[in-house]
């Protein structure tokens, strides 16, 4: 029935007049709605999998000047058909991915409070496949850090230019629904930059802390990145060094990503990155290699194929998605 | 001859090389002038106040060339690029300029939404904006 009421929700925004595909669709200055959803198909030495992924409900909009807000509500994964083991699985919950007020004050003190994707690096921010180059997301990506905050992000411009930009995050309480996020903690605090060289050019780091809940850890990371925006070309990297603690334990986990996207025009687009990821706890560490190829008939809606060639080569894959954004 | 043909090339070029257009805002706006980042910043909602003014900024309808003029100049971006950069912005809850359909309808704006600002033919600024900066 949710996803009956969500395909009709769709079909609402491509008939509405002046609806442009990956915009939003406009009620009022107050309320956008729009979502997106993607599938994708893995196949690797013992995995066979399909799944219907992200299917998500946006809507935003400006209360006053000054006020603006964002609820998204996501059901991941909605649908998975594993044939290695022969099992299939529904989840029709949708989840709050991102639930909050922005107030804002000033160019350099803004406010905002409620779920929020935690302000660190790229990949990070534009988590969803349709804006992703690649269908996979880099171990750093789900590693390393909270994807999300619950809680208060304090942020701004520093400098009267508008090219250094802070954030500076908490949260001292559960996630808002935890059983959506990758990592489950009570206590997160963080502070990130990000300095605009040029419109093409951006380098940035951050340092935070988080306590684990399931198992208690106490985890401080630091991370960086850099990115070269300026078509056809498109390189970006993201590094983050965690040490983390338990009663007993003291190890480390290292790990990033370098990626390059090469347009060949405005559609087609080939893509390589190289991952390493070392895990002390687990005595583990992995390079992967992904060569990806991206088809985007529109912007808003992407086609990619990858291979990832793993270290360790039972993880090697392929996979293929279809995204849309609307 | 050389020197009247000489002064001929410098007049064409002077008008050649004068600016057409101009971002504006009403009188009562405190601004006097903007630089180019910050027109930019203003247009791709990345900058939302110039001292302690609330900025509203204005686009025209998609089709005019003002519009591709002030993209090209000013926002110094084609439109596949902004296409793709608005996508990434509605993901973050971020919409683009209101939108006005014509530079009367823009002129009229401006004048009275409190921290408008738009952009406009040289022409057809009148003595109730101020200029901040040519392109």
């Amino acid at each position: 029935m949710k996803f009956f009421i969500y395909i009709m929700l769709v079909f609402a925004f491509l008939k509405a007049d002046n609806y442009e595909l990956g915009h939003g669709y406009k009620v009022s200055d107050k309320l956008y709605l729009g979502g997106y959803f993607s599938v994708d198909y893995s196949k690797g030495e013992s995995l066979d999998k399909f799944r219907l992924d992200d299917v998500a409900l946006l809507a935003y909009g400006n209360l006053s000047p000054k006020i603006s807000y964002l609820l998204e509500l996501e059901a991941a994964p909605f649908y998975v058909r594993d044939y290695e083991n022969d099992i299939s699985k529904t989840s029709t919950r949708f989840y709050y991915e991102r639930a909050y007020v922005n107030y804002t004050y000033s160019e350099m003190l803004n406010f905002r409070i409620g779920k929020l994707i935690t302000p660190i690096g790229y990949w990070n921010l534009e988590p969803i496949n349709v804006l992703r180059d690649t269908s996979s997301n880099p171990l750093y990506s789900y590693k390393m850090f909270p994807k999300f905050v619950t809680g208060l992000d304090i942020n701004g411009y520093i400098d009267e230019e508008n090219t250094l930009k802070y954030h500076l995050f908490m949260q001292a309480n559960d996630d808002i629904d935890e059983d959506y996020i990758n990592i489950k903690n009570d206590l997160f605090v963080g502070l990130a930059l990000e300095y605009e060289l040029s419109f093409e050019t951006s380098i940035g780091s951050s340092v935070g802390y988080y306590e684990t809940k399931d198992i208690k850890k106490d985890v401080s990371f630091v991370q960086a990145n850099a990115k070269y925006d300026s078509y056809p070309i498109l390189l970006q990297t993201e590094w983050a060094y965690i040490d983390n603690k338990t009663l007993d334990t003291n190890n480390y986990q290292f790990g990033g990503y370098v990626q390059g996207m090469y347009n060949f025009n405005q559609k087609h687009a080939i893509v390589t990155r190289y991952e390493y990821f070392k895990d002390r706890e687990l005595d583990t560490s992995n390079h992967i290699g992904v060569l990806g190829y991206s088809y985007r008939p529109m912007y808003s809606i992407s086609i990619k194929a990858e291979y990832q060639i793993n270290s360790n080569s039972d993880l090697s894959k392929s996979i293929i998605s279809f995204s849309v954004l609307f | 001859m050389i020197a009247k043909t000489s002064i001929l090339i410098i007049l064409l070029s002077i008008n050649i090389f004068a600016s057409e257009y101009a971002v504006v805002v009403d009188k009562s706006v405190q601004i006097n002038k903007l630089t180019q980042k910050q027109i930019r910043d203003i247009f791709m909602m990345k900058r939302h106040f110039v001292k302690d003014i609330k900025i509203v900024p204005v686009n025209i309808s998609s089709s005019a060339k003002l519009r591709d003029e002030f993209e090209k100049k000013v926002l110094k971006i084609n439109r596949v690029k902004l296409n793709r950069y608005w996508i990434k912005q509605h993901f973050q809850g971020i919409s683009p300029p209101i939108i006005q359909s014509s530079d009367n309808s823009m002129r009229l704006f401006i004048q009275n939404v409190k921290g408008a600002i738009g952009y406009l033919p040289i022409s057809a600024v009148n003595q109730e904006l101020r200029i901040l900066y040519e392109f």
